[in-house]
């Protein structure tokens, strides 16, 4: 088998089933033992180990597979384990993780984990031995339990006159491949009633089950299950009893952390545990190549349209114009099935708080709210990183230690809030922290310590502006730099990749009483509503969010202070662009230019162009290196004549 | 034992062939043809009408799944014991779900196979 086609699935589903973990292991901190969840992750492990070994991952099926071992003595056990047990775990699931991401990057796991293998092994001889006594433990519990979805079928099968009777098959000692005498049982089963529920799976049996149960709908008697299964070569004893109702809860299959979360929407939650068999997984790489083609056939359509406009055929434009329509409809199915929840990034932060609290010593509740949120996965991606920033920030920096919270008269205890909510078509996330908040005067005197600007300067700055500077490369205000933020490269990386995508970041902050990060998205990175102008007869776009008004500018309006021009617009002084010169040829001397006032971040311009074409929606395409690297540019699109337009970031002019 | 039972060995490794005969032949099975790939073992068997069939798991050409499942087209009442590897397991689900009605994993004890042949036979 080519494994190789399948790494990029296995590495999307390991990831997914790492939180689940991670979700596991923190629950277990948090609020105790459960064993639904314990057996979760011993599944999840399981499945990883197989996968990985498929897939021909040592390393990571190594590390899983010892993983397993532990999570297999843990659920046995019962209760909570030591602390340094869970943190092994822990461990566990990073490395992986970082494998994961080694994988992805240049399809190799060169991570050494032979000694973090070597102490779960450790782990694992010690406590195995304690644990035997209550394994048999395991054998009481001896009830089958159904997910609420198979609760209908049994319901059903009721009405029909059919019982269900849980049919418990022991093996004999010493039996090899358990997993294949185990199906040849179901299939026995099968001919006297239908097997609705069968644990463990039968398709993810170890060679040391000792027993399995069925959950059989049945109108056969006893004896003739037992006959049927009983001829299975292995099966040493089959047991029949009469099996009632006992659902598991939905709350303990979906294996939730103790993160308190608000949903937003109207959506129940309840059932979207459930709904995720009504999903499929596809590739992401897909999706981008089909949104691709749908903004070239939409721009396309655009062309034919002009033709059909030409050629002045009214049936051809009526029916162009149903197409436009249905394309239109197109677009947007194909833009919401690159949406997913946020939750689907946030679900890693809990974990990721937890660890950064408990290294500073610091008590830390951390919410999250509208989990459920949609944004599209592109830009999800992108953002995670600043998010742990943010997140980082706020616990390093942001809450107080516990004696001087007190001492200040607040709660022992610091709150963290991340939010995600829609706001005009924009999706806003906010991290916001009741911590000591930003010192204006110990970022001003390091502003001016740092020469970013003189102390008069700082005198007339307000304070909002000097809060800007936490987002200048290099400016950290951290005394001590820690191992994980005030490095220095925090806020402004925040910034550039927010802005990078079309966002904002902006800061809140109250010296003694916490901050408040606002980050605002574009629902989608891909179709923007841009402004088309032309510069010595090339078409460039300005996106939208960038244009404040336009304006024409008779030359003679135009000052010059300290060699650069300026426009004078309703008081406002602001600065002239002419890129006509950059972006070659030379600006003829004109009377007047049309023009357009651009502002990125509260700063404003005034571009000089030589035609203001119009509005319209654009399909963003990425640049490659070399034009990226010019700096002007943020994308480019295909406009309607088939011409290419490149899209101008307002930032790099201002 | 007054009619010793028809079996069919469908091997391709020929110690595994002779070793089956061996063990079968001392418990009074009658070994009245083998086969090393699918192709004959489907040739032979309407004309052998045996009944039992061991069949290897991998063989050269087709697989013994899909011959199992040719093999049951010819009768439904064929008997095969499927014979694998440790590392075949799925493929001995798929045999079963094909209409094999007993498997046996390699390396076995010959108790096991005769306990299998036995189970499994007509």
């Amino acid at each position: 088998m080519d494994s190789s086609k399948y790494i990029d699935v296995f590495i999307e589903e390991t990831r997914d089933q790492l939180q689940t973990v991670n979700s596991v292991l923190l629950s277990l901190e948090e609020s105790g033992f459960n064993e639904e969840q314990m057996n979760e992750a011993f599944r999840v492990v399981h499945t990883v180990k197989g996968s990985a070994g498929v897939i021909g991952v040592s390393h990571i099926c190594e590390l899983a597979h010892i993983m397993e071992d532990l999570f297999d003595i843990l659920r046995k056990r019962k209760e909570v384990p030591e602390k340094s047990m869970i943190q092994l775990l822990f461990t566990g699931v990073d490395k992986i993780e970082k494998m994961l991401t080694q994988l992805e990057k240049d399809g190799t796991t060169h991570l050494d984990v032979t000694e973090l293998i070597a102490k779960m092994k450790q782990a694992r001889d010690s406590t195995s031995a304690a644990a035997k006594p209550t394994a048999d433990k395991a054998k009481e519990i001896n009830t089958i339990q159904i997910l609420p979805v198979q609760r209908t079928q049994v319901e059903e099968a009721v009405a029909q006159g059919k019982r269900p009777v849980q049919v418990k098959i022991t093996f004999s000692p010493e039996l090899r491949f358990r997993e294949g005498r185990a199906y040849q049982a179901v299939r026995n089963l099968s001919n006297v009633g239908m097997v609705a529920a069968s644990q463990p799976s039968v398709t993810d049996m170890p060679d040391d089950t000792p027993f399995f149960l069925n959950l059989l709908l049945t109108d056969k008697s006893d004896e003739m299950i037992i006959q049927s299964v009983n001829g299975v070569t292995g099966v040493a004893l089959v047991e029949v009893a009469p099996w009632t109702m006992n659902v598991a809860a939905p709350a303990t299959t979906e294996a939730k952390c103790e993160v308190k979360e608000e949903a937003s929407g109207a959506e129940d939650k309840s059932s979207s545990g459930l709904s995720t068999a009504s999903t499929i997984r596809v590739r992401s790489k897909l999706l981008d190549q089909l949104l691709d083609l749908v903004g070239e056939i939409v721009i396309n359509n655009i062309r034919v349209n002009q033709i059909a406009i030409d050629l002045k055929h009214r049936e051809l434009k009526q029916t162009l114009q149903n197409n436009t329509r249905l394309m239109g409809e197109m677009q947007d199915v194909v833009l919401r099935t690159r949406m997913v929840q946020v939750d689907f990034i946030f679900k890693r932060f809990p974990r990721i708080v937890r660890d950064l609290a408990q290294a500073n010593n610091k008590e830390i509740e951390f919410l999250m709210r509208g989990t459920d949120i949609e944004i599209d996965r592109s830009l999800l991606d992108e953002i995670g990183d600043a998010l742990v920033h943010l997140l980082r920030n706020a616990v390093d920096h942001g809450i107080e230690e516990k004696q001087d919270r007190i001492a200040k008269g607040k709660k022992p205890q610091g709150t963290i809030i991340l939010s995600a909510f829609q706001e005009q078509g924009n999706v806003v996330i906010t991290v916001e922290d009741d911590g000591k908040g930003m010192d204006i005067k110990k970022i001003t005197a390091k502003a001016v310590s740092k020469g970013l600007i003189s102390a008069d300067e700082a005198e007339r700055m307000d304070d909002r502006s000097k809060m800007q500077f936490i987002f200048l490369p290099g400016f950290s205000t951290a005394d001590k730099i820690s191992d994980l933020s005030g490095r220095g490269v925090g806020m402004d990386v925040v910034k550039t990749k927010i802005e990078g995508l079309g966002g904002t970041v902006r800061l809140d902050s109250t010296y003694g009483k916490g901050s408040k990060i606002t980050l605002k998205l574009p629902p989608s990175m891909s179709i923007i509503r841009a402004m088309l102008v032309e510069v010595n007869s090339e078409k460039y776009a300005i996106p939208l969010e960038n244009v404040r008004e336009t304006v024409r500018v008779p030359m003679e309006a135009v000052h010059t202070i300290a060699d650069n021009g300026v426009f004078k617009l309703r008081n406002e002084v602001l600065p002239i662009l002419n890129i006509h010169n950059e972006f070659g040829g030379s600006s003829e001397v004109v009377r007047e230019m049309p023009a357009i006032i651009v502002e990125k971040n509260e700063n404003r311009a005034c571009l000089l162009v030589s035609r203001l074409i119009g509005q319209q929606e654009i399909v963003v395409k990425n640049l490659g290196k070399d034009l990226r690297q010019t700096g002007y540019f943020s994308g480019a699109t295909i406009l309607g004549d088939g011409k290419v337009a490149m899209i101008l970031d307002v930032g790099a002019f201002i | 034992m007054s009619n010793p039972k028809k079996v069919m060995i469908v091997d391709d490794s020929m110690v595994m062939r002779a070793m089956i005969k061996d063990v079968l032949t001392k418990e009074g099975f009658e070994v009245v043809g083998q086969a090393k790939n699918g192709k004959e073992a489907l040739e032979q068997y309407p004309k052998l009408n045996p009944d039992l069939v061991t069949m290897d798991i991998i063989m050269p050409g087709e697989h013994g799944t899909d011959v199992v499942k040719k093999m049951i087209e010819l009768d439904k009442d064929a008997r095969i014991i499927i014979v694998s590897g440790l590392n075949q397991k799925n493929l001995v689900m798929q045999a079963m779900d094909n209409g094999a009605k007993e498997f046996l994993v390699k390396p076995f004890e010959n108790k096991e196979l005769i306990e299998a042949a036995m189970k499994t036979a007509r």
